[in-house]
């Protein structure tokens, strides 16, 4: 298994784009909180479930750091 | 003094029965059998060495354990003497060689399985570079390597779900034909080595009849697949070495598919080092 800076790594594609492809999506509608959300690809519909709670935080982070927008809802 | 050769068919039979009897469904029932049918060979032996042919107690009872496995048969089809007394035995060098034959396929009933077992385990460790399946927990099975690749093929049980190495569903996903059991996506993480997650599209139907079952694969930790409110997800899979309990993005999530209109309320992990478990938004472990 792959040690946590190896994992981060693994997700620098992300915060890397400058397509705009990944977003943020807010779980909780009553909250700005970045613990409540999630990475969303824009282009497959998709949302990321990483298991490990730390390095998935270091993740949002760099994505909320990086600018991408929140949404509050799943775009249709 | 005149040495009587036994030979007891039950033998045989006691120890075919005990081997195969861990390979069958009525495993219980053909183990305790051929516990059973060794156990009445080996008294009705040593019974037999005590009356019959004055034997010290000792003798026959070592004797009717060797008789009841083979051992004497071969060791007097070797040397021409009784295992227990040391008597010779006057045989022929046929009756010999046949004691020896027969010994060997009494001892070969007994330990052949388990060779064919240890033999099968170290040519699949030779094709699968990835954990190998968990016994029966695992429901099914590695096929092998996929043709001109050396990644992995997983197949159910009964064969109508097959997940093939070379090509993962990924966050695209594939359509299954059923409902996939905890058992069988712990076997498909343990094969492939990443996460598989499991929803059910609603349907048309009352109740969300009529949908469908789709299959999603990600990385070691992690997975890709839609958050949308027309899912029920139903489990994902968590590598091994991860506390038994949901993390925070599977909490988020199932809270997200709720926001968007779905009906569910829990879901399941199927954890690779655990029991599978339900959990909610507010509670990472139900009870």
């Amino acid at each position: 298994m792959k040690n946590p800076k190896e994992k981060l790594e693994s997700y620098r594609h992300l915060w890397a784009d400058e397509s705009g492809r990944y977003v943020l999506i807010q779980s909780d509608k009553d909250s700005q909180d970045l613990e409540t959300c999630l990475v969303y690809d824009l282009e497959t519909k998709t949302a990321l479930l990483e298991e490990d709670d730390d390095v998935y935080r270091e993740v949002k982070s760099r994505l909320a750091q990086k600018g991408v927008p929140m949404l509050s809802a799943i775009p249709q | 003094m005149p040495v009587k050769v036994s030979v007891y068919p039950a033998h045989g039979l006691a120890g075919g029965v005990l081997a195969l009897g861990p390979r069958l469904q009525a495993r219980p029932v053909l183990f305790a059998v051929g516990v059973g049918l060794l156990a009445a060979s080996t008294a009705y032996s040593a019974y037999d060495r005590y009356f019959n042919q004055d034997q010290s107690g000792l003798q026959a009872l070592l004797g009717g354990a060797a008789d009841a496995t083979g051992i004497s048969a071969v060791y007097a089809g070797i040397t021409g003497r009784d295992l227990a007394t040391q008597h010779h035995l006057s045989l022929t060098p046929a009756q010999q060689r046949q004691m020896l034959t027969e010994g060997s396929i009494q001892i070969g009933a007994l330990v052949l399985p388990s060779i064919l077992k240890a033999g099968g385990r170290l040519f699949a460790q030779g094709r699968a570079p990835v954990a190998p399946v968990r016994g029966a927990r695992a429901g099914g099975g590695i096929l092998g390597a996929a043709a001109g690749d050396s990644r992995l093929v997983w197949s159910s049980a009964a064969g109508d779900v097959v997940v093939d190495g070379a090509s993962l569903p990924g966050r695209t996903g594939m359509a299954v034909s059923r409902r996939l059991t905890a058992a069988e996506m712990e076997g498909l993480q343990l094969s492939h080595g990443v996460e598989f997650a499991l929803i059910y599209e609603l349907g048309p139907g009352p109740g969300g009849g009529g949908g469908r079952y789709l299959l999603f694969s990600g990385g070691p930790t992690n997975v890709w697949f839609p958050p949308n409110g027309n899912y029920i997800w139903i489990s994902h899979t968590h590598p091994a070495g991860y506390p038994l309990r949901a993390s925070t993005a599977d909490q988020n999530w199932l809270r997200l598919m709720q926001t968007n209109g779905s009906p569910q309320r829990t879901s399941t992990v199927v954890p690779l080092d655990g029991d599978p478990f339900r959990f909610n938004p507010t509670n990472r472990r139900l009870p």
